[in-house]
């Protein structure tokens, strides 16, 4: 019989990836368990229908549903939708690679503006300064483009980013000369892409298609072709695809002793381990933990303080749009070249709380902006529809707007009482409504975004009603961190209250939104929660080596 | 907000000189009803109907022999059909439909709700709607936009003409050249007008 490994890791995205490459690194054995496939930069392609519409590298709603709500006082029904990566990389192969640093403010909000009544708003347990060394050390382990000092707003940095940003295309000229003109500061976007070749991969291609897919090239600082290679290089991790883990066991005295999963025959399988961490993701990983009920546990494990699947945060999103005279083909290279955060900061004088940035984009590849691309009064067929398509596609670019999300209580992930997955398992059911403050804030950006357009000299501007979110792709707070047991899931060392050797990093750890990029943040955390493990494991506080 | 589009949409409108329109309406309206290669999914009729439907939305009044029915979209969509005609329209399917039928549209419905809406259709147009005028076709279409039917056939028309060639609708990149896209691996900048010497 082989020895269990140090270390169980469930899910191989933005914090799996890290994690085990830093356990690894470190000396320790590390099993990733990953439900998706390993796919290969060659595997990737620029096939929108598969991709963006057919689910091809995210959960499927086919096998795995959802269920969705606005208050427990309904039956969840469909209508919403989550959206997480389903390969090896998880969330980094696919994502637009936005890499916002948090700034202070996002850690201590709480003790700065006071409280929220009839929200979780808090304070974090760790501050900025502890983990901006974590900031630094996964913009150059992994590779991020930008330039620091341009941004005012731009919090404390020990060192500047590794590689240049990007070139910036037309949207990001635009932008910079509609924000200038109203006084704001725009800043070249700090990208997780390799503006050059950077540790043995390419550089950015500028094929333009980073949302939403993986990268041929390999050019996209995903864990999948950056410290995912590094962790399999020790000798010491294995990353096993087509594992579907659906109960983490526990003993007598109440320690993990590994998962169970489905492999991709859909047989029972299961890995023993010294220690588990979890890293699937905000709506996944409460729901594994809400899954391993038992009778010692029963409200789910990890759950004395009844905050898993707790809390739950989209991040806020709003659109807007211009159509400009000259073609600005905005297919062509990464997503993001212009950024401003002048509006990152909570101001009384708003009436609200929330805070947030804009960028510059066009949202849609061509079958997107067809069906959802154009002012809402042009005709959908005929045609002045195909004539304005014609004019409008290399012309339009949108002003996205990214701001805050309060904690609530009512807002979080449960297991449907009735819905089950093609494992029948229960289905994850997704309990939201926006606070009000959350959505004034979008509206308010949403404004500021077409003064910018218009100030860039736009011919035509529109936007996108802002409606109560029913869905989002960053998944947050649902297991936060904290120092009191009975607040909190996990704590400093991102290990849960309830179970010593069971640990969770991910979006879930959240204690507050962030400010709409989450990606960064995740990364900094995993870095800092490897630190913290490798240590528990070196001083003898959790079971390591052999 | 400007009123941009409606300018610009005039503007076009002047320059197409009214017996221009009409060549190139009976045009398509020859093409539309000219024989098409056979449907896996829809009896011929049906096929004809489809393919005059979708020609009305996506004509080829700016580019001549590139509207739906040169870029492949009636056979797109009946290869939909065809691939899926034991009712297995599942969540996947919600890229061809945005319009609302019911609770889910995730079934056979879709396949209930063409041919029905097909039949309507040549109820409503006294004969088969294939051999309308095309300014009846626009008109008899006009009346039945924001029907499912309709959303669920323009959707598909969409969908096939953007998406990859690979399936069928985009023939020779038609849709993807009408409005500038270009699917390649590498650019360089200057990549638009506005960032060139950036």
């Amino acid at each position: 019989m082989t020895q269990a490994p140090d270390f169980v890791i469930v899910g191989s995205g933005a914090a799996g990836g890290v994690i085990a490459k830093e356990l690894a690194v470190s000396g320790f054995r590390v099993v990733v368990l990953e439900q998706g496939p390993h796919l290969k930069a060659t595997d990737f392609h620029h096939d929108e229908l598969a991709t963006v519409y057919r689910y091809a590298l995210t959960n499927d709603p086919t096998f795995s549903p959802t269920t969705f709500r606005r208050s427990a006082a309904e039956v969840a029904g469909s209508g919403g939708w989550l959206q997480y990566a389903r390969l090896v990389g998880g969330g980094t192969a696919h994502f637009t690679a936005n890499y916002w640093r948090f700034h202070e403010i996002d850690f201590n909000e709480r003790s700065k503006i006071g409280a929220i009544a009839g929200t979780g708003f808090d304070d974090w347990p760790i501050t900025y300064d502890e983990l901006e060394p974590y900031y630094t050390k996964v913009e150059w382990d992994i590779g991020v483009s930008g330039q620091a000092g341009v941004s005012p707003f731009d919090p404390p940095r020990s060192k500047p980013y590794p590689m240049p940003p990007l070139p910036v295309k037309s949207s990001g000229v635009l932008f910079e000369r509609g924000a200038k003109r109203l006084g704001w500061h725009p800043f070249p976007a700090p990208m997780a892409i390799a503006s050059q070749p950077y540790q043995g991969r390419n550089g950015c291609q500028h094929c333009g298609f980073c949302e939403f897919f993986g990268c041929e090239f390999g050019a996209k600082s995903s864990t999948l072709f950056t410290v995912i290679p590094r962790a399999q290089a020790t000798g010491r991790c294995e990353i096993r695809s087509g594992c579907y883990v659906f109960r983490i066991d526990v003993d007598r005295r109440g320690r993990t002793t590994g998962v169970t999963y489905y492999d991709a025959h859909k047989r029972e399988r299961r890995q023993p381990a010294k220690s588990v961490i979890l890293c699937c993701n905000g709506a996944e990983t409460p729901r594994l933990l809400l899954l391993s009920a038992s009778s010692r546990f029963p409200d789910g494990l990890a759950n004395s303080s009844g905050l898993v699947g707790k809390h739950l945060m989209f991040t806020g999103w709003a659109l807007t749009s211009g159509v400009f005279e000259q073609p600005l083909n905005e297919f062509k290279s990464v997503l993001v070249t212009r950024v401003l955060q002048d509006f990152y900061e909570t101001d009384p004088a708003r009436g609200f709380y929330g805070g947030g940035g804009l960028d510059a984009r066009l949202d849609f590849p061509p079958i997107g902006f067809a069906l959802s691309g154009l002012p809402p009064d042009v005709p959908r067929w005929g045609a002045e529809y195909q004539r304005t398509l014609r004019h409008y596609f290399t012309r339009t670019m949108n002003v996205a707007c990214h701001s805050t999300s309060l904690p609530l209580a009512s807002n979080n992930i449960t297991l449907d009482p009735t819905v089950k997955d093609a494992w029948g398992l229960p289905a994850l059911r997704v309990t939201y409504r926006d606070h009000p403050d959350d959505l004034a804030m979008m509206r308010w950006l949403q404004a500021r975004g077409l003064e910018l357009l218009q100030a860039a000299g736009a011919q035509r501007t529109w936007s996108y009603p802002v409606t109560e979110q029913s869905g989002s792709n960053h998944l947050l707070g649902t297991c936060r961190m904290g120092t009191d047991a009975a607040a909190s899931v996990v704590d400093r060392s991102h290990r849960t209250h309830d179970v010593p050797n069971l640990f969770i990093c991910d979006g879930s750890s959240f204690v507050t939104s962030g400010r709409g990029q989450p990606t960064c943040t995740i990364q900094a955390l995993a870095y800092r929660a490897a630190d913290h493990i490798a240590r528990l494991a070196r001083t003898g506080e959790i079971p390591a080596g052999s | 907000m400007s009123d941009g589009t409606a300018t610009l949409a005039a503007t076009w409108l002047a320059t197409i000189l009214p017996g221009v329109r009409a060549a190139v309406a009976h045009a398509q309206r020859a093409a539309a009803t000219a024989e098409l290669p056979p449907f896996e999914f829809f009896g011929p009729e049906e096929g004809a109907d489809i393919a005059a439907i979708t020609a009305q939305m996506w004509p080829a009044d700016d580019a001549p022999g590139e509207s739906a029915l040169e870029a492949g979209i009636p056979h797109f969509i009946d290869h939909l059909f065809a691939t899926r005609s034991d009712g297995s329209f599942n969540d996947k399917d919600f890229a061809i439909y945005d319009g609302p039928i019911g609770a889910d549209p995730v079934d056979g419905r879709f396949t209930t709700l063409v041919r029905d809406g097909l039949a309507d259709l040549a109820t409503r147009a006294g004969g088969r709607f294939a051999a309308l005028s095309p300014d009846q076709q626009r008109q008899a279409l006009a009346g039945i936009e924001t029907t499912p039917f309709f959303l669920l056939l323009r959707r598909m028309t969409v969908v096939g003409l953007f998406a990859n060639p690979s399936y069928g609708g985009n023939a020779a990149k038609m849709g993807w050249r009408a409005i500038g896209f270009e699917d390649r691996f590498v650019w360089q900048p200057p990549f638009g007008a506005y960032d060139a010497g950036a």
